[in-house]
């Protein structure tokens, strides 16, 4: 895919090293999917975990000075489509959704926000039990019973950590348009329909022309400073591009074998986890 | 050189005023879109406000600031609901397409005259035959004693019935191997012996025209750019066209107002993405005007802007509908608070994926030009 293809927001030096860096140790620790219909499945790897945290990702999350770094690496691990857990690693926290918690981790709580009058606080919880299920996406997501408040963070604290977090899935959310375009691009490119390549159809023009419009609006958005509004607009065009590329990737596209069926998922299942916290985030 | 926000806000005080004192002009109480919107005192407002040409060199009276000034001014004016469309034609399209195009005698000659507001374009390109495949235009122009006697019918033609100058897609070479290579781009004066003007009404409340030319004669030094190279001109023109930055303001101004009104929490969810789609389509200009600038291929990221603008227009007059009911379409006038705005955007927002180039060439263009996909 040429360099053209998407326009990406202009990055300091520092930020293009960071995102650089955070690329390297994605690729090297990316994980085979291993999820299938029917599966629990959970995609995180230890050693992925490790090593961002060497480079200083976790850190992101509690200095607002740094947040200018956050969207663009996030942008590069949602292209690699390394696990989500990474993302809400910023938040020192599992994120629960209803009584539905992605990635718990041993020690950690679980977390949601709470909009107040005085800002957005993250709830803390714990579970007294917590049941493996099924989902769309290796989130190793579980049912979580008998849940308890146990504290909350607050004031600059919360709305830091907040920050980072809704920039870095933006980011994702980004990064992930982009893998899936770059996949339906050498598809489309390579593969002969009616004597010539599919990206020859119109139809196909067509419907690639406004996806990558789409997904070349939510990279520049990442130049901006981290917005409600930017994550909610890249939920909509994650979700839009990912099932255009599934469109013209044909019945290919619909395999497991196939690595786009993995970021449609991906973003099926960022956006409806997303959308359940957003409205709670508007301070 | 003075900050794009300084400028912008002075701008956005300046238009504010201006579209006070019009308020009451019947053809912009009712014009859905600001670009679609005539007025020769606006336009001649803008000129002696030193609105025009802003990051066009001094030589030519501008103000040598830098495309992201005038795209920021630009919103501003869309966002004040200004009628734009002389400005739109004859500054951001021709009069830029001029300065990149044209030979230094004629750039020194007209651009001038474009910032003191004394000469309003109109875009003489689509045909009875030739819209979206403009390159099959088949108005004529031979050579004829130091120019060129030019023969045919344009239609869509936006300001015609109050324009000084057209800008013109003419064939010079019918016999060229491919349409394209035969083309050229001519200005000429509207009041030259020939020319006949006929203006409609349209559903934005603005009007459109067709224009016949009949032997109308026009100086060779008139000539754009090289003779049959027209064709890098007129693509290079639609570049300028398609950086709407006036609708990001008008989008902006409906958003705003209908983010007043709006209770329902699936109507706030809309209007949050609705807004962040409105910085990306914001950013997406700003891209194509940052390539235009640099002498980059832009025409990918023309279309983008394009198409993310078009798209916004339609989906916003759609959610004002959904926020406010039945009352949205009291077509009361765009002062009329926002149900007017609403109402007049319904209407307009139906040439929003037309005017310009259709959303199907723009997306096109991004498949074609940005992508590299092949052409059939």
């Amino acid at each position: 895919m040429s360099k053209t293809l998407l326009s990406t927001p202009e990055l300091s030096f520092e930020a293009r090293n960071f995102a650089d860096s955070i690329e390297g140790v994605a690729v090297r620790h990316a994980e085979a999917d291993r999820w299938m219909p029917g599966l629990h499945a959970d995609d995180r790897s230890p050693e992925l975990d490790h090593a961002l945290e060497e480079l200083g990702w976790p850190d992101l999350a509690s200095d607002p000075s740094l947040a200018a770094l956050v969207a663009s690496a996030a942008e590069r691990l949602g292209r690699v489509l390394v696990s989500v857990a990474t993302i809400d690693r910023l938040l020192g926290a599992a994120p629960l959704a209803g009584d539905l918690v992605r990635h718990p981790t041993a020690g950690l709580p679980l977390a949601r926000p709470l909009s107040t009058d005085d800002g957005v606080e993250l709830m803390l919880y714990e579970a007294d039990h917590l049941e493996p299920t099924t989902y769309l996406d290796a989130f190793g997501v579980h049912r979580a019973a008998g849940l308890r408040q146990v504290g909350s963070i607050t004031g600059g604290q919360a709305a830091t950590a907040l920050d980072a977090w809704c920039a870095a899935v933006t980011g994702y959310l980004a990064g992930v348009a982009r893998g899936a375009l770059e996949i339906a691009h050498e598809h489309v490119t390579s593969r002969q329909a009616f004597g010539q390549p599919l990206s020859a159809l119109d139809a196909v023009q067509q419907l690639l022309g406004e996806a990558t419009m789409r997904a070349t609006g939510i990279q520049l958005l990442l130049g901006l400073p981290a917005s409600l509004s930017s994550l909610a607009y890249a939920v909509e065009v994650t979700n839009d591009v990912c099932a255009t590329c599934q469109q013209v990737t044909g019945a290919i596209g619909y395999t497991m074998e196939f690595p786009l069926q993995r970021r449609y998922r991906r973003a099926s299942a960022i956006s409806v986890w997303t959308q359940d916290w957003l409205p709670r985030l508007v301070a | 050189m003075k900050s794009i926000a300084a400028v912008a806000q002075e701008a956005d005080r300046f238009a504010a005023q201006l579209a006070d004192e019009l308020r009451d002009d019947p053809w912009n109480r009712f014009q859905g879109m600001p670009s679609d919107g005539e007025s020769r005192v606006a336009y001649e407002a803008l000129a002696h406000g030193g609105w025009i040409g802003l990051h066009w060199p001094e030589s030519v009276g501008g103000q040598g600031l830098t495309a992201a000034h005038t795209d920021a001014v630009e919103e501003r004016f869309g966002y004040q609901w200004l009628p734009l469309c002389s400005y739109l034609l004859g500054v951001k399209t021709i009069g830029n397409a001029i300065l990149r195009f044209a030979s230094p005698e004629l750039t020194e000659r007209v651009l001038p005259e474009i910032t003191a507001g004394r000469i309003v374009f109109c875009q003489g390109f689509s045909e009875p035959g030739a819209g979206s495949d403009l390159a099959s235009l088949r108005t004529r122009a031979v050579k004829h004693s130091g120019g060129y006697l030019v023969s045919g019918h344009k239609i869509w033609t936006s300001s015609a019935q109050m324009a000084d100058w057209i800008y013109l897609a003419v064939r010079t070479d019918p016999d060229a191997v491919r349409p394209h290579r035969g083309l050229s781009v001519l200005l000429c004066r509207m009041d030259t012996p020939g020319i006949q003007v006929r203006e409609f009404a349209t559903l934005g409340g603005g009007s459109l025209c067709e224009v016949w030319l009949d032997e109308v004669f026009v100086p060779e030094d008139q000539l754009v750019g090289a003779l049959n190279g027209g064709w890098q001109v007129l693509m290079g023109t639609l570049d300028y066209e398609r950086v709407t930055s006036e609708k990001v303001g008008v989008v902006a101004r409906v958003v705003d107002e209908l983010e007043a009104v709006t209770k329902r929490p699936e109507h706030r969810s809309e209007l949050r993405a609705v807004r962040g789609e409105l910085n990306a389509a914001r950013e997406l200009g700003r891209e194509a005007g940052r390539c235009l600038m640099q002498g980059l291929p832009a025409s990918g990221a023309s279309s983008m802007c394009k198409l993310s603008v078009a798209l916004l227009c339609k989906r916003v007059a759609r959610l004002g509908i959904d926020v406010l009911g039945t009352e949205a379409l009291i077509d009361g006038g765009v002062h009329d608070g926002i149900a007017g705005k609403v109402a007049a955007l319904r209407r307009a927002t139906v040439g929003a994926t037309i005017a310009g180039g259709a959303s199907e060439i723009q997306r096109r263009v991004i498949a074609r030009r940005g992508l590299g996909l092949a052409a059939h």
